[in-house]
């Protein structure tokens, strides 16, 4: 019995310690935030001066390679056509890419999924980008998305070809992500093959590019999609972008296609309407007349109103 | 020697908690501070928060201050008893009545008047005028009038965690089938899907005996946190837990002598440190013995029933 005691004793002794140390993490953590700002002004100017005084952005320990990595990250993913070229430089000379790529090898789901996220913001060797590729296929769901942002970022060519091969469906936070390389400028906007191809993740994209820069003259395509395609999700997902878009969803195959759909989702879709701005005779057009009813009741409510009744 | 195991096992449980909260806070932060303005209407998820009984402009601020696009912030109180505080939030937000009419979705669900922002910074909010009632008719209420398919009741006092509602809305976007309950073990708070609640007669302490193990998804990310602790109770739970502890202390060295003592006291030690990594880890709530609260309150729904209390 003596033995259990001294083992937890010694579990709990050392547990302690771990989560002391743990706990004064948390507080040094704002130093890193601090050395991250500074490399921050340090890369704009730098981007500034199309990559002079590139040699004077040094990261002299491990703690400011990592701070420096994520000030690279923040950089360019709030930059739309950044020059990977400074970046480089200063990534080479603080040999940012063999330091990353250790860490993911020690690492683990979350944390390795960050570190490829800020692998992902660096001009990388064709070597590095072959040691990520195994990472694609991870079990861990988030290890998996980050590493397909790094291949994207680093092969944008081979963006519709590598999205295609994959054996698993994009959920809208992975297409989300992948929407955040196209707005750095890495990938190109072309919706129309992503609209036309048969896969479903490249249309999802599409669908996603299409709402997320609002591109109306992709509305004859959307109806095609809509009249043609037989997943119900990605009809769904075509109608809701129309939606987005503000277009007329008047259409008889539109019609069709939502009296097919379950009550809740027509529901769900009364209501996403209502917030959109639809008037209620675009309402009454697709919907009966007891759904259409209920619209009333929400669009109605945006209005001011004129009457005011007895109890106030 | 069962009150010895027991104390061992729960402040391992306890540990096992905080381990569970740390890869969860690490894969929010990862998902949502790295990935610079991928949170924009994730898969048309909006949610909205229900509010019962707030009455203070900073804590309606605080709830305005989420940036998800797809995400507003519900206000029921009522205008003749709360007063005041109805004035001073309409002129605040400078807003204006607009016309309301129940929906009958729910028989509880009425409303006096209805207020939204004439000011484009304050779209998000919207203030329900109806009689004093329970908690749960408020929030049948403010469900009336959400757009969002997904809510959140809030109280009192309570706080939305950082980034909470962006956490959520990319836990249900990844969700493979429809989720109608999704529950936070470390702030013990549900979201519910908006169609579950009027399917099963709007909110009350059993709505949640009607969900099943399918329908309902756990996550250990942080969603609420209350910012103040009343002092006298405060002070009444620590000195409660020191008497206990001291007297656990005492009992064992009385009885089993100086290693099994010792041993307990780590035991105690190592819960303490867990419990204040745990506060200081879910930000804003820096009580350490909020967080015991509330790990208690998620141990004993393993023996009952479920409640959904507010």
């Amino acid at each position: 019995m003596s033995i259990a005691y001294i083992i937890y004793t010694l579990f709990a002794l050392t547990a302690s310690v771990v989560l002391w140390a743990a706990t004064r993490t948390l507080t040094t953590r704002r130093h890193d935030h601090s050395d991250c700002d500074q490399y921050i002004k340090q890369l704009v100017r730098l981007i500034d001066r199309d990559g002079e005084g590139a040699q004077r952005i040094n990261a002299p320990s491990r703690r400011s390679h990592m701070a420096l990595a994520r000030a690279i990250y923040t950089v360019v993913s709030h930059t739309y056509g950044c020059d990977p070229e400074p970046i480089r430089r200063v990534a080479e000379r603080n040999d940012l890419e063999r330091l990353l790529l250790r860490q993911i090898r020690h690492s683990h789901n979350a944390r390795r999924a960050h570190l490829l996220m800020l692998l992902s913001a660096i001009p990388l060797s064709s070597d590095t980008i072959n040691s990520i590729v195994p990472y694609t296929h991870s079990r861990d769901h988030d290890t998996r998305i980050s590493a397909l942002s790094v291949t994207l970022a680093a092969n944008p060519s081979m963006a519709i070809r590598t999205i295609a091969a994959l054996e698993y469906d994009l959920t809208p936070f992975d297409i989300a992500r992948i929407i955040a390389l196209l707005r750095r400028g890495l990938l190109p906007i072309a919706y129309e093959p992503l609209l036309a191809n048969g896969n479903r993740n490249l249309r999802m994209l599409g669908l996603a590019i299409v709402r997320n820069f609002g591109i109306e003259i992709a509305e004859k395509r959307l109806h095609n999609i809509i009249s043609q395609e037989s997943d119900t999700a990605i009809v769904g997902e075509t109608i809701y972008t129309l939606a987005s878009l503000g277009r007329p969803l008047g259409h008889t195959r539109i019609r069709e296609r939502l009296a097919a759909m379950p009550a809740a989702q027509r529901k769900a879709l009364c209501r996403h309407l209502t917030v959109e701005g639809y008037s209620l005779g675009a309402v009454r057009n697709l919907f009966t007349e007891a759904e259409s009813q209920y619209a009333e009741v929400l669009i109605n409510s945006y209005k001011r109103a004129l009457v005011r009744t007895a109890t106030r | 020697m069962i009150l010895i195991l027991t104390l061992w096992i729960t402040t391992l449980l306890l540990l096992r908690h905080a381990i569970r909260l740390t890869r969860a806070i690490n894969r929010r932060d990862l998902l949502t501070d790295d990935i610079v303005g991928c949170c924009e209407s994730l898969g048309f998820v909006g949610i909205s928060v229900l509010c019962s009984r707030v009455t203070t402009l900073e804590q309606i601020e605080e709830l305005l201050a989420e940036s998800y696009d797809r995400y507003e912030v519900v206000v029921v109180l009522d205008s003749e008893i709360d007063e005041d505080a109805f004035h001073r939030i309409v002129e605040h937000y400078r807003m204006i009545r607009v016309n309301s009419t129940s929906t009958h979705e729910l028989p509880t669900a009425t409303v006096r008047a209805l207020y939204r922002s004439r000011q484009r910074s304050f779209r998000r909010l919207i203030l329900a005028d109806r009689p004093k009632a329970s908690v749960y008719d408020d929030l049948d209420t403010a469900l009336g009038v959400a757009s969002y398919a997904y809510v959140i009741p809030i109280s009192e006092g309570e706080r939305l965690c950082v980034r909470a509602i962006e956490s959520l809305a990319i836990t249900l976007s990844q969700s493979p089938s429809s989720c109608e309950v999704l529950y936070s073990s470390s702030s013990d708070r549900h979201l519910f899907h908006r169609e579950y609640v009027i399917r099963n007669g709007g909110f009350s302490p059993h709505i949640l005996r009607y969900a099943s193990e399918s329908e309902c998804l756990r996550t250990a990310i942080p969603i609420v946190h209350t910012r103040e602790i009343d002092r006298g109770r405060k002070y009444l739970l620590t000195g409660t837990i020191l008497l206990l502890v001291t007297t656990l202390l005492i009992v064992e060295w009385q009885r089993f002598g100086i290693p099994a003592t010792i041993a307990s006291a780590s035991a105690l030690l190592m819960a303490w440190m867990t419990i204040r990594y745990e506060s200081r880890i879910v930000g804003g709530a820096k009580c350490p013995i909020k967080v015991l609260i509330c790990y208690f309150r998620s141990v004993t729904e393993i023996f009952s029933t479920r409640k959904f209390i507010i």
